[in-house]
């Protein structure tokens, strides 16, 4: 499956760098958004899309990072990789209050760290769901129900699991409801957050072991200095407490992640940029591998 | 049954109330996720219930796709005339 899955993850970026990249990158940066903005029009317009993950939930606001890591310390450098292509949108619903869509994902995400206990390099398929519904304006009437069931192959741990995922949140439509843009007395945004709560649970397909999580998350957006018509800044805050409800698989007890980002987009569109990334905890993304780091690279988001 | 113009001003109301923004200040080349809307993915969703029912309220028969609703670059002109294309169809 990885001789499939990791060419397709090369081919996406570099589709999208490479459409005009040769003639302009070099003296007309401007040329160059907009030929990448030609280019994420013709992908999303066929249904693709490209995030740092697709897990079912307000991840998918973070673009795909691409990052070098450089360690003064220990005098070494590594890249760091977290992509996610959604491929293809489906409707089977599509009523007045409810609206049910599927696409299949791959995700890929490494780190090179050249430490045995943090590497990385996972590659994941699967299908993800989500169910929004809105009944009336208030926001606890307005829930969205995103799920997920991948198959993951972890190429460092050996370990290929099932993964079932589930979460409710809102989208509310009034300053600081859940889900909703909150705004400024001038109607510039400057931030929009998600809480979840929900349940994973992975299977090892080989050892027929087994963990269920009880998972509380909440995923933010800032956007400090923004004006109505760009958007250079983002930060983001995300944290996930994983409480154990069973588990003979991963055997690490209650679990935390926190992921802040720190973004900024030249183009004020926030489809290209440069960001700085700080992640602590057990990395769910690489069946919780404990993380501490800090990296610098660049960002997509078709 | 609405005009042309009629339409766009009621997909800018529908528009606003989501993305929480004046409707009077939306722009016909705004386009939807990018600043000054910055609508996200789930907010498109809504939008998409949102027009569905409006759509209903003229022809019953007709749905507007989530796909229609996210294809990047989509402004709100653009998106008021798929409504309207929706609500006459021209075949």
């Amino acid at each position: 499956m990885k001789r499939i899955l990791i060419p397709l993850f090369w081919a996406f970026p570099m589709i999208a760098l490479s459409y005009g990249y040769t003639d302009t990158l070099k003296t007309d940066t401007a040329g160059f958004v907009k030929s990448l903005n030609k280019a994420t029009t013709w992908l999303t317009g066929k249904g693709f899309a490209l995030r740092k993950t697709l897990d079912g939930s307000k991840d998918e606001q973070k673009p795909a990072t691409i990052m070098l890591n450089n360690d003064y310390e220990n005098n070494f450098r590594y890249f760091t990789i977290d992509l996610g292509v959604k491929i293809l949108e489906k409707t089977p619903v599509n009523q007045d209050h409810i609206l049910w869509t599927l696409f299949p994902k791959v995700e890929w995400h490494k780190d090179g760290i050249p430490k045995d206990d943090k590497k990385k390099n996972n590659v994941t398929a699967g299908l993800n769901s989500e169910l929004v519904m809105t009944f009336a304006d208030p926001w606890i009437t307005r829930p969205v129900i995103t799920s997920s069931y991948d198959y993951k192959d972890d190429l460092i741990k050996k370990i290929k699991t099932t993964q079932l995922k589930g979460f409710i949140t809102f989208t509310g439509t009034k300053n600081f409801a859940p889900g909703a843009s909150t705004r400024t007395k001038g109607h510039v945004l400057i931030f929009r957050y998600y809480p979840y709560l929900g349940f994973e649970r992975y299977q090892d397909v080989q050892n027929n072991t087994s963990a269920s999580l009880f998972v509380k998350r909440i995923f933010a957006e800032f956007y400090p200095v923004s004006t109505l018509t760009h958007q250079h800044l983002q930060l983001t805050v995300d944290y996930a407490e994983r409480t154990v409800m069973s588990d003979d698989l991963f055997k690490q007890g209650d679990m935390h992640w926190l992921s802040l980002g720190l973004n900024i987009y030249p183009d004020g569109k926030g489809k290209i940029g440069i960001g700085l990334d700080y992640s602590k905890g057990e990395d769910p993304s690489s069946n919780f591998v404990k993380t501490d780091r800090l990296a610098l690279g660049l960002k997509l988001k078709l | 049954m609405p005009t042309k113009s009629e339409v766009l001003e009621d997909v800018k109301k529908i528009i606003g109330k989501i993305a929480n923004f004046p409707a009077d200040q939306i722009h016909d080349d705004y386009t939807l996720t990018d600043p000054s809307l910055s609508m996200d993915s789930t907010q498109l969703s809504s939008l998409t219930i949102a027009l569905n029912k409006y759509i209903g309220q003229h022809n019953s028969d007709a749905k507007i796709t989530p796909a229609q609703v996210k294809k990047s670059g989509l402004t709100v002109k653009s998106l008021a005339g798929i409504v309207y294309e929706l609500i006459y169809p021209t075949t």
